[in-house]
């Protein structure tokens, strides 16, 4: 009796259970009153707030309007992924899938022959964001690059996974005419897919920039819609912004569209650098597990010299100057050192066009024939002392300060929207890199109760890069400011606009003591000035040390000008500390001995915070 | 030439060095660095036999002819072809580490043909020598008897 009368509330619970959860799945079931005001599908066709699509390619909606309309979108779609032998489904996944998760559409993907060989070829195992840092030379590139990498579940390595690259489509341009036209909007930007071994290929080994590999936590259902998404993609022309439509945008749109609760683009209506956009996604909690780094093959050859003894450094340098190995008196693993660093060596100078293929191969194969007949060598874990980039300091500076110059007292403000100097925290960015862009330092006169432009720099790259006996390396800085000057026989100051270039080497006295000497040349031209055009020669030298958080400049500098209030000696100083990872304290000294005129000395305390 | 630039430059605009971020992309082919690239561009026929036909794509030697390549840049097809795709682009990284008999490379190949890495390093760096006969040698034959020396 006790038995039935449990079987029978049993049977109760679980009727009221089954009525509950179907009255809960007819709730989700209720179609949305205007579905096409979803969210989600709004994202994943990347509707703006006005309604208008950001994808401007046709081929990309089903509807004639559909790039201004949603609704009517919205509908063609359903109208035709719901006849069955329409084959427009299949260019469409993720949309199809969303449809038909929300029952707005009725069939499947089974026979889309194209689609179902893509997923076949990729097999999707996740999705990992990969950052490509600066190369050598080229401080430009510190704002970096973002990239897609499909992870595979393929056997082997993650080599035969794929990576989708947003850019432009600028045909045959190249200089000025391509930069302009892709600050301007004038390309076409789009994905394309390759194996991530020729991407590993193009950065690590021809361009020499460091890969970092930040793998996403995203559910199952989510790395599926991605890599849909990604397919439908192909047909996806955004007009190409240098600044904000680029591939750092996109990237996060792409996130956007399979989360779509994540608000990422906010912030990046009017420039996204990509390193801040992969700080962007390091703030949403959990969504980057598991980092990587692949190091450059430039950064493996110094990294493998630093590691080497005095005489294997001595054999790799002979054996580089004589294109004969002489590895005579080294033990077997002094042999297996130097002959994978010359290897990496020679790679690398045939990829920078200085030996021939001839050679490459002949002396590529003379190092391939003596190490092979060596022992392999147990797993040798490298540390690199790699700086992961996401905690690289925010690129926008405000900075407030006071100071006293020629014995007025002055309160002072920079505002740098982007990115780094040489006496910012280099962590995670490039050491002796200095970029600046649309700098501009404002004093405020406390006697004189006047507030003034000090200078406006709109572009300033310095590239101190330390030479070594195994590659000679240049340094080098150039410029395009105003500035304020005085002029002392006029008693006059004014803004003077300049254009500077210099040349020089660096040297490393230690890993953070950099000893350089550069020379720049000048034009100058000043409206207020009588002979208002002037040039300058300008040797420096200087001492640079990176301490990590403590980091100490010291430079001198004597401008021969062919004009006399061009003619000065200037010494100068900056000692900064970080104070937290947003904050750092810099305390300056500068002083300037004219030719002609009173001599100056100006310091100065400034607060510089990162955000 | 299609290029792909990104990175927010704005000094490009003003044409100094490399800052434009230009770059090459005919689908994961011809990136430049290939010395050991295939010279002649055909690629025997012998390697459509000896694979048996497990290329997957029913076109070869139509426009199969010269390179693995796939003009989606994807991987696909069966293990010839894999390989073969894989050792164009990554002839030199794999020629040392055939040499070292280790790396990863030999880890990739090796799951492209479904098999032991270990055994694989093995096999290669002890028929370098065979492998690799010459500095000028085809990426297609090196393929060909790496199939050999590990038995596939």
């Amino acid at each position: 009796m006790l038995n039935t009368r449990y079987l029978i509330s049993f049977i109760l619970a679980v009727l009221s259970l089954t009525a509950q959860s179907l009255a809960a799945e007819i709730v989700v079931h209720q179609p949305d009153s205007q579905p096409w005001n979803n969210i989600e599908w709004i994202k994943l066709l990347h509707y703006k707030n006005d309604s208008i699509g950001l994808i401007q390619s046709e081929k990309f909606y089903i509807s004639d309007r559909g790039m201004i309309d949603p609704k009517a979108e919205f509908e063609a779609e359903q109208k035709t992924f719901n006849r069955k032998q329409d084959q427009r489904k299949c260019d469409f996944p993720a949309r199809f899938k969303w449809l038909k998760k929300n029952h707005y559409v009725d069939g499947d993907l089974m026979n889309c022959t194209e689609y179902q060989q893509f997923i076949k070829d990729i097999q999707p195992q996740g999705i990992t964001v990969l950052f490509t840092n600066s190369f050598m030379q080229n401080p430009a590139s510190l704002f970096g690059h973002t990239l897609i990498r499909i992870d595979t579940a393929r056997k082997g390595t993650q080599m035969l996974a794929h990576g989708a690259n947003f850019g432009a489509n600028s045909g045959t341009d190249s200089g000025i005419p391509f930069a302009l036209k892709g600050l301007f909007g004038f390309y076409w930007g789009g994905y394309s897919l390759n194996p991530y071994w020729s991407i590993i290929n193009h950065y690590n080994n021809i361009e020499n920039r460091d890969i970092w590999e930040y793998k996403l936590n995203l559910t199952d259902e989510e790395m599926k819609t991605f890599v849909d998404h990604l397919y439908e993609m192909k047909y996806a022309l955004v007009q190409y912004y240098f600044l904000n439509k680029n591939c750092s945008f996109m990237l996060l749109e792409l996130l956007e569209a399979v989360r779509p609760a994540l608000e990422l683009t906010e912030g990046y209506e009017y420039w996204a650098i990509p390193l801040d956009t992969l700080k962007t996604l390091k703030e949403v909690d959990g969504l980057i597990g598991d980092v990587h780094y692949r190091p450059a093959r430039y950064t493996k050859i110094m990294h493998q010299i630093e590691q080497m003894n005095p005489k294997e450094y001595k054999v790799l340098r002979e054996s580089i100057k004589d294109q004969e190995n002489y590895l005579e008196n080294l033990s077997d693993d002094e042999k297996r050192n130097v002959l994978e660093t010359l290897y990496q060596y020679y790679q690398y100078k045939y990829v920078a066009k200085e030996i021939e293929l001839k050679a490459y191969r002949r002396n590529s194969f003379k190092i391939l024939r003596q190490r092979s007949v060596l022992s392999k060598q147990e797993q040798d874990e490298k540390n690199y002392h790699e700086k992961d980039p996401v905690f690289a300091h925010h690129s926008f500076l405000f900075s407030l300060g006071t100071g006293i110059n020629h014995h007025q007292s002055f309160e002072s403000i920079v505002i740098r929207p982007a990115y780094t100097d040489l006496t910012d925290r280099t962590w995670g960015l490039l050491p002796g890199a200095s970029v600046k862009v649309l700098e501009s330092r404002w004093h405020y006169y406390n006697q004189k109760h006047r507030l003034v432009l000090q200078h406006f720099i709109p572009i300033h790259i310095t590239s101190l890069v330390p030479t070594n006996r195994i590659f000679h390396q240049i340094s080098y800085r150039t410029e395009v400011a105003l500035r304020r000057i005085y002029d002392q026989n006029l008693q006059k100051q004014g803004y003077i606009g300049s254009l500077a270039f210099g040349l020089g080497q660096t040297f490393e006295l230690h890993p953070s003591v950099w000893f350089y000497g550069l020379i720049s040349a000048h034009g100058n031209y000043g409206g207020f000035i009588p002979h208002n055009q002037y040039t300058g020669l300008a040797p420096e030298i200087g001492v640079y040390n990176d301490f990590g958080g403590v980091r100490l400049i010291n430079a001198l500098e004597n401008t021969f000008s062919s004009r006399h209030f061009g003619r000065v000696l200037q010494y100068k100083t900056k000692f900064s500390v970080d104070l937290t990872d947003q904050l750092s304290a810099q305390i300056g000294y500068t002083y300037n001995r004219y030719k002609y005129g009173r001599n100056n000395h100006e310091y100065g305390v400034d607060f510089k915070y990162y955000f | 030439m299609k290029k792909i630039l990104c990175a927010v430059v704005v000094c490009a605009g003003l044409g100094l060095t490399g800052a434009a971020h230009a770059v090459d992309s005919t689908g994961g082919c011809g990136l430049g660095s290939m010395a050991w690239r295939g010279q002649s561009g055909i690629i025997p026929q012998s390697l459509a036999i000896t694979t048996n036909g497990s290329f997957g794509s029913n076109t070869f030697g139509v426009t199969f002819g010269t390179s693995g390549c796939d003009p989606n840049g994807r991987i696909t097809g069966g293990t010839g072809r894999m390989m073969l795709a894989f050792l164009e682009d990554n002839m030199e990284q794999f020629a040392m580490d055939a040499a070292a008999g280790k790396g990863e490379t030999i880890e990739t190949l090796a799951g492209i043909m479904n098999i032991d890495s270990a055994t694989l390093g093995k096999e290669v760096q002890r028929n370098f020598a065979y492998i690799f006969p010459n500095d000028d040698v085809e990426v297609a034959d090196v393929t060909l008897r790496v199939m050999e020396v590990a038995h596939v």
